[in-house]
């Protein structure tokens, strides 16, 4: 024998070495019977999926997933993938258990994959097993983006523009409404008609988003724009969503030399109780900005989708911002539990609303 | 008195935003107003003409391009420069009329 292996330095050192890959035997075999014992009784594509999925946050989309729906769960979800996207986490949205899915929720969807992917965060989802809801998140291009790199833009187009078509924009594309009216008024009335409070609803909301949505700088946020054709209806739902500040958190901070500025204290003997949902009636209304600023209010901003609404031009108007729903066509004003940051609004185009002949 | 005619479908029909720095397709008020709507108060202030606004022919409006475009106008001329020189066409949306004239009386006070 080597004079070596004698030595009490190598028997030393080779008991903890072996020791060391003893343990390390171990624990390899113990994590290979623990691998397979996790995988017995699941199919091929559950192991496959929970291995792709090993490297994301699991969220688990609300069962019933609408904004207009159910606002405060559909808000909770927004808000866990908010946090995740601010802290770069990549996500995995599950979606095999939703029973229920409408554009609202689609329109999320691809919004938020669309802002995770242009930060380079890895964002993936699974198939509803619903085959119908399966087919509405396909008919959208969620799937097709999924697994695409998307540059940082201006602008993005997504879907079919005579089914679901979302558009999203930082400025005001006053052009984008020629194409959607065109394409509305012929589902509805099976020519093209020229519906001015469409244009008006559309314009303003891009407007707001434009210089309201980041109270730093003008044009910061992207807005999100969805048509939904329901040909066999004859209507047309539209969508339009911002995650910038919202209304409440925009008039909060107003600059000093702004005309709103100070404007609780001077609507404040108006309200019963304060809540937001009182301020947002009194807002829609047109009686806030007359009380503010003294100003005449027809037309303008919010109060001026409002008169879109009563002058029959559209239908089924909803707005959500910060904590409250406004169902402004059946009056009902309701404070949410849970805050969202951004506005969301939701109309209708239908063979009902007013309509002239298509401008030449 | 003569007039001079002005129909906004000739410059846009989808007049957008409020300022020119808000969309490239925004097709704005400010953009009408300087170009076209100014250059023509100008004249009719010089020669006692009136300027016909004709509204219709677009597939509609946003409250900031209108206000921008009278309320803009009437800032830098006077309200009562602005309203005794132009009259107003919207058979399509008759309430504009009524609307534009508000944002002019409201101009100079913001």
């Amino acid at each position: 024998m080597k004079k070596l292996y004698t030595t009490s330095r190598y028997k030393k050192r080779n008991k903890s070495r072996a020791k060391r890959l003893l343990k390390r035997r171990i624990l390899s075999k113990q994590k290979g019977i623990s691998k397979n014992f996790n995988g017995q009784g699941k199919s091929k594509e559950l192991r496959q999926e929970e291995k792709l999925i090993s490297d994301y946050t699991k969220i688990t989309a609300p069962k019933h997933f609408s904004f207009i729906e159910k606002p405060e769960e559909t808000i909770k979800f927004i808000n866990k993938l908010e946090r995740l996207y601010l802290n770069n986490s990549s996500v995995f949205i599950n979606l095999k258990d939703i029973t229920y899915l409408d554009y609202s929720a689609v329109t999320i969807l691809v919004s938020v994959m669309f802002s995770f992917k242009t930060r380079n965060i890895k964002f993936n989802g699974n198939f509803p097993r619903n085959d119908d809801l399966a087919k509405l998140l396909i008919n959208s291009d969620f799937f097709k983006y999924l697994n695409k790199p998307i540059g940082q833009k201006l602008e993005y187009a997504l879907g079919k523009e005579n089914q679901i078509f979302t558009r999203a924009n930082k400025e005001v594309n006053s052009e984008l409404g020629y194409l959607v009216m065109a394409e509305a008024s012929t589902t509805i009335w099976g020519e093209r008609r020229t519906c001015k409070g469409l244009q008006r609803t559309i314009l303003e909301l891009m407007q707001n988003t434009n210089n309201h949505a980041d109270i730093n700088k003008k044009g910061e946020k992207h807005w999100w724009l969805s048509v939904n054709h329901d040909n066999p209806n004859k209507k047309v739902s539209f969508i339009f969503i911002d995650y910038g500040v919202g209304i409440f958190e925009s008039l909060k901070h107003k600059p000093n030399d702004n005309k709103w500025f100070g404007w609780f204290e001077k609507i404040k003997n108006r309200l019963i109780h304060g809540d937001n949902d009182e301020i947002f009636k009194l807002l829609l209304e047109g009686q806030m900005h007359l009380t503010v600023t003294g100003q005449h209010f027809r037309g303008k901003g919010l109060p001026g989708i409002r008169e879109v609404l009563s002058r029959n031009q559209i239908s089924n108007l909803k707005v959500i911002s910060n904590n409250v729903f406004a169902d402004v066509s059946n009056n009902k004003y309701v404070k949410l539990k849970e805050e969202f940051s951004g506005t969301f609004v939701t109309w209708e185009l239908n063979e009902k609303n007013i309509n002239i002949k298509w401008i030449a | 008195m003569d007039s001079i005619k002005i129909r906004v479908c000739d410059f846009s029909k989808t007049p957008g935003s409020r300022y020119r720095d808000e969309g490239k397709k925004a097709h704005s008020g400010q953009e009408f107003r300087e170009d076209i709507l100014e250059p023509n108060f100008k004249i009719a202030m010089s020669s006692s003409q009136k300027i016909h606004v004709d509204l219709d022919g677009t597939i509609g409006y946003g409250t900031s391009w209108l206000e921008e475009v009278f309320g803009g106008l009437a800032r830098t001329y006077g309200k009562q420069q602005v309203l005794s020189l132009l009259d107003f066409k919207s058979e399509e949306e008759d309430y504009l009329i009524d609307d534009i004239k508000q944002y002019i009386q409201d101009a100079e006070r913001q």
